[in-house]
């Protein structure tokens, strides 16, 4: 347990040096009060965008608040995969490549502690992040459009941190086996992506799929229900990502230094 | 006493190490230096990452009646390419490695700044170690391989990628730490091994070819050399001398003799060139050096 705490305090620092701090927060929160921002001005943006005939009468329906996050959610979960596998895919590799993971593995450390608490560093990092950007994203949207409660604002936010909570262990993942960042980043973006894919055609096969907290997450904030498949979905996500876990790890002791 | 039995590492079809036995002193009293020598590829670097428990041996086992749980407690290891996080300083990295070695924070303080003093980094603790030299990364991959007093010191060609100063500061602070601990080190430089080790080990194509202290190495191998240069030709006749072992000619005129050491031999020798009217310009009486000792055993 203290070997996790060292390790962890150790890459808290290098996120701060890194700056990923600062950057990573801001990403995130562009990319989501992008959407009621934009959605709010979107009749003027076309009004000033000009090109339309005179007299053209635009009429958009103004949108819902909940519509408004979903979308948000929406972009988390296209560009915002990317920026999490960016986010996570150096962590273990880079110190394969450098060879610094060395003089952490000389010292009396589990390969269990090592992935385990970079794990936990890269959950923190891009939980906080996505909190910050998703937080702002409610806050602005309460104050543009119709009220979505507090309830279903954590509860669409919780489910959607189980679903980047694997998006985060495939990264690591792949992490592990590969040291090409390239070959990580494609690997790990292909695998969700046809996930999502597969989920979006076979609806009723894929229940399970921790692409289908997505879903989850759209019938939360629109219907203020979840999907009566939420006990097998999260299940079968959490033991997913026990299981990647898992495999990170022995793969990781496979591998000789 | 570290035992290394039968330890051998296979790496696909490649055999890196085999049949490796040997037993590393590791008491108090009988502190040793012992230099892994060998050509590269020999299994040096293998050998050594199974002694650190970074790779596992295919077969044999390492045990140690003096060390109880995670041999890696008291081990120091500085690897063949240290590399280190260049956005941390060398306290933190310090603090760091040490923290988990197990030591306690306040403890972990006042060896900091000890292990700084005697490595001469003290006034460079608190600088990025990305900003560091070459010699001074050498010397921080010693701290942290002596932060938590190590019972084996564990050195993978220490160094072999040091300029002359670097490799000088190194090899005092090596002669400094072998009083306090049980050191190996491979390196294929052998002057640096004839300096500081007590005990030699050469290794080629994975197996251990010849064991002993300097001493008894040198006893065996090293032979009297006699260079031999004249005015005019060196006929054949050198090479048929009785007590003559070797002759290797360089020129006409000069020759390099390997000879029975027996103390008539250099003066028969010396009868027998006036026998033969050379006229000796230059008679050099040395011996063969670890390097010429080391073609032998290798070859």
């Amino acid at each position: 347990m203290r070997g996790i705490w060292i390790i962890y305090k150790k890459e808290m620092l290098e996120f701060t040096r890194s700056s990923k701090w600062i950057w990573l927060p801001i990403v995130f929160t562009l990319i989501g009060i992008m959407q009621p921002i934009t959605s709010y001005y979107m009749p003027q943006i076309l009004d000033a965008a000009g090109n339309m005939p005179e007299g053209t009468i635009i009429k958009i329906p103004t949108p819902s608040g909940a519509e408004v996050l979903l979308k948000t959610l929406s972009q988390y979960s296209t560009i915002g995969i990317l920026l999490i596998v960016i986010s996570a895919m150096g962590s273990i590799s880079n110190e394969k490549n450098t060879g610094s993971i060395t003089s952490t593995m000389v010292r009396p450390v589990s390969y269990f502690t090592f992935f385990i608490s970079k794990w936990f560093a890269q959950v923190t990092i891009i939980s906080a992040s996505i909190g910050i950007g998703y937080g702002l994203t409610w806050y602005y949207t309460n104050l543009l459009f119709s009220d979505v409660s507090f309830k279903n604002f954590i509860e669409s936010c919780v489910i959607y941190f189980i679903y980047v909570l694997f998006i985060i262990s495939v990264t690591m993942c792949f992490g592990s086996v590969f040291r090409k960042n390239g070959a990580i980043v494609g690997s790990s973006f292909l695998l969700i992506t046809a996930l999502a894919i597969v989920n979006g055609i076979f609806e009723k096969q894929m229940k399970w799929s921790p692409s289908n907290l997505m879903n989850q997450v759209g019938s939360i904030l629109m219907d203020n229900k979840y999907l009566d498949t939420l006990a097998l979905n999260l299940t079968s996500s959490l033991l997913m990502i026990f299981g990647i876990i898992f495999v990170s790890i022995f793969t990781l002791q496979k591998q000789e230094l | 006493m570290l035992k290394l039995h039968d330890l051998s590492k296979v790496f696909g079809s490649q055999t890196a190490v085999k049949n490796f036995n040997y037993n590393i002193n590791l008491d108090a009293h009988e502190k040793s230096c012992i230099a892994l020598l060998g050509p590269n590829g020999a299994g040096k670097t293998t050998t050594l990452k199974m002694l650190t428990g970074l790779i596992k041996p295919t077969s044999g086992t390492i045990v140690s009646d003096q060390m109880n749980g995670d041999l890696r407690n008291y081990i120091g290891y500085l690897p063949q390419y240290p590399s280190y996080y260049d956005w941390m300083s060398a306290n933190e990295f310090l603090f760091y490695v040490g923290e988990l070695s197990g030591l306690n924070k306040n403890i972990l303080k006042t060896r900091i700044s000890e292990v700084l003093h005697s490595v001469g980094l003290k006034d460079v603790g608190r600088k990025r170690i990305g900003n560091y030299s070459g010699g001074m990364k050498q010397r921080l991959g010693i701290a942290q391989a002596i932060i938590h007093k190590p019972k084996l010191l564990i050195l993978d060609e220490p160094v072999s990628a040091l300029d002359p100063i670097g490799r000088r500061e190194v090899m005092d602070l090596l002669n400094k730490l072998k009083k306090e601990t049980t050191i190996i080190y491979s390196t294929h430089v052998l002057h640096d091994a004839e300096e500081i080790s007590d005990e030699i080990l050469i290794m080629n194509k994975g197996e251990i070819i010849e064991t002993g202290s300097l001493k008894s190495l040198k006893l065996k191998y090293q032979k009297p050399i006699i260079y031999i240069q004249s005015d005019n030709k060196i006929g054949n006749w050198i090479n048929e001398l009785s007590y003559i072992k070797e002759v290797k000619r360089e020129s006409d005129n000069s020759v390099t003799i390997t000879i029975e050491d027996e103390p008539e031999s250099r003066t028969r020798l010396l009868e027998d060139l006036i026998r033969n009217n050379i006229e000796i310009s230059k008679f050099v009486v040395g011996e063969s050096t670890l390097e010429e000792m080391f073609f032998k055993v290798v070859q």
